[in-house]
């Protein structure tokens, strides 16, 4: 892009064109913790698999599906089967033995409960997944910001999420340079904290001069001046549908919550 | 106005400290002149400028005695948000400066002025401007954290300078540069002065102090012991007892003095120095090889 395109793209609304990744964040965090919650209280794998099922077109639709598979999957082998792991070992009484394993029999009553479990977790975090691939950070301080939050808590913020990747990023560097010493950096958890050890009392110290450093030059950049900050790069103000889109989940999630009271689910 | 920043008797320990890292500091900074200051390690030159750009008491507690007039009124009677868009401050480590949360350099030089909430498409022109003078338009699209470190250091300089501050202290800001980035940043010093800014500027390399300041501060052991015109301080055989850097042409000039070749003055640059002898020594010397 040349530069007068690029310093243009400042003078209208940030947009990527699709209105669903174009939702007010705090719409879309609103939604996704709402939708979470109902798939939480529904606790159904039947029910989950058909939620999932939407939250992967969904990804598919705001073409980020290969990287919510990723995150997806790492839940859903991570939390999910491990829970329906434990539910089989704990639940080995009742209902009919399905198969058994060294001795253990495993039954449709527990693999049920295990794969109910298994969707109440990927239920919920499906949505917030979903929420945090389609919504950089700096969005949503920015509808924060726009919400009365102050600069500062959102630079925190932000600066925080920053920081810690970069801190990643300079531990695998000196663990590159150690591996290239001779030093041993691969193998087993033991091996890989005795290499870490000796850097992360650097890393530490350095974290710490430089939040002071960093705490005076953002100073020097008028953080604490308290007249309205304005934005360079700007959101478009929410649609007035967004708000009844919104309030429809709330709806959602409030009628949830009842028939669940009622018993019906 | 034109006494901006007056010092009377200061007197600053940081917390916890025993010993006073500024000890009865009197000196004073006038409208639209460039201080140079210099001293040894440990001096308080750091401590001078977080005392001047408001840092202290506002940042750092400890005790501070005495008085500090910015603008005439005391540092502890200014409101701190005012003093700290009024006085712009860039420093030595140019990767700290960097926002961090900013995805292009653009943005990153607008960070300051989003916070005085200028509106939006002043400022965009603000931004072009600033960064046409400094020379980083082709900068604009990059990532703020893939800078070198001279790049990150005139990214620093045009952010702070985007806020329009009138009086800016920086603190050695060339410290952590090579050559070509020590030669960019006193290229924007110039242009700083040039726009009749008040600059307080701590720096080692006492050469370029020689070339860009008006006058000079001489710190030593948390005192200021010097204060005076360029010329006459840096021409000074006082600086070797306070442990100050001293410019290459005069060390020169004290030694032709004691070898009892005297020259008209002590000079200062080197430009300066041919001048002198090429004026005392008459063609000989410059013939002879
Ligand atoms: N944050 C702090 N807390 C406590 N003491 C400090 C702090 N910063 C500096 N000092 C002390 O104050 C004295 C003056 O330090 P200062 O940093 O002002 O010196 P300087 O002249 O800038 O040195 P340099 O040339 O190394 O940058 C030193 O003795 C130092 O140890
Ligand atoms: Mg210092």
């Amino acid at each position: 892009m040349d530069n007068e395109k690029f310093i243009d793209s400042f003078r209208g609304y940030q947009t990527t064109g699709n209105w669903l990744m174009d939702l007010n964040p705090l719409t879309k965090l609103n939604i996704a913790l709402a939708t979470g919650f109902i798939s939480m209280l529904v606790r159904d794998w039947k029910f989950g698999i058909v939620v999932c099922v939407i939250y992967f077109l969904i990804a598919a639709y705001v073409k980020k599906l290969k990287g919510f598979t990723k995150s997806f999957m790492a839940a859903f082998v991570v939390l999910g089967l491990f829970t329906v792991f434990v539910r089989l070992i704990s639940n080995r009484g009742e209902g009919n033995v399905v198969f058994s394993i060294l001795g253990w029999n495993w039954t449709d009553v527990a693999l049920q409960k295990g794969f109910d479990m298994a969707f109440f977790i990927v239920g919920f975090a499906g949505p917030i997944i979903l929420f945090f691939l389609t919504t950089p950070m700096k969005d949503l301080t920015y509808a924060c910001e726009k919400k009365g939050v102050s600069a500062t808590v959102s630079y925190v913020i932000l600066v925080s999420f920053k920081t810690i990747t970069e801190l990643g990023k300079s531990a695998s560097t000196i663990l590159d340079s150690q591996k290239s010493r001779g030093i041993e950096t691969d193998g087993n958890v033991f091996v890989r904290i005795k290499a870490l050890l000796p850097i992360i009392s650097p890393l530490a110290l350095s974290a710490i001069s430089y939040t002071e450093e960093k705490t005076i030059a953002m100073d020097a950049r008028a953080f604490s001046v308290t007249t309205p900050h304005t934005h360079l790069r700007e959101l478009k103000p929410s649609a007035g549908y967004e708000k009844w889109l919104g309030l429809f989940f709330d709806l959602l999630l409030v009628g949830t919550v009842v028939i669940k009271i009622m018993g019906i689910i | 106005m034109s006494e901006y920043i007056e010092l009377k008797n200061v007197t600053y320990n940081y917390p916890l400290t025993k010993r006073p890292s500024l000890d009865s500091v009197n000196c004073h900074f006038e409208e639209g002149k460039v201080y140079g200051i210099i001293g040894e390690n440990a001096s308080g030159k750091t401590t001078l400028c977080n005392l001047v750009r408001g840092l202290i008491p506002f940042f750092y507690n400890g005790e501070l005695e005495g008085e500090v007039l910015i603008d005439g009124k005391d540092v502890r009677e200014w409101d701190e948000a005012e003093l700290s868009v009024k006085i712009g401050y860039v420093f030595q480590n140019p990767f700290t400066q960097i926002s961090g949360v900013k995805d292009t350099v653009f943005e990153e030089v607008g960070i300051g002025i989003e916070n005085l909430g200028m509106p939006k498409e002043e400022m965009i022109q603000k931004i072009i401007e600033v960064c046409r003078l400094l020379k980083i338009e082709e900068l604009i699209q990059k990532n703020p954290l893939e800078l070198s470190g001279g790049q990150c250091q005139r990214v620093s300089f045009a952010s702070i300078i985007a806020m329009d501050s009138k009086i800016i202290v920086i603190d050695e800001p060339t410290s952590q540069l090579d050559p070509e980035g020590t030669k960019d940043v006193f290229e924007i010093i110039q242009l700083l002065k040039e726009a009749h800014k008040t600059i307080i500027l701590v720096e080692h390399k006492v050469d370029l102090i020689a070339k860009y300041c008006d006058e000079v501060v001489v710190m030593s052991k948390g005192t200021v012991v010097m204060q005076g015109s360029t010329h006459e301080v840096l021409s000074s055989d006082r600086l070797f007892e306070y442990g100050a850097p001293i410019p290459q042409a005069a060390i020169l000039g004290h030694r032709m003095t004691e070898a009892g070749k005297r020259l008209d003055r002590i000079p200062i640059t080197n430009e300066e120095a041919v001048e002198l002898i090429r004026k005392r020594g008459g063609n000989e010397v410059w013939q002879s090889n």
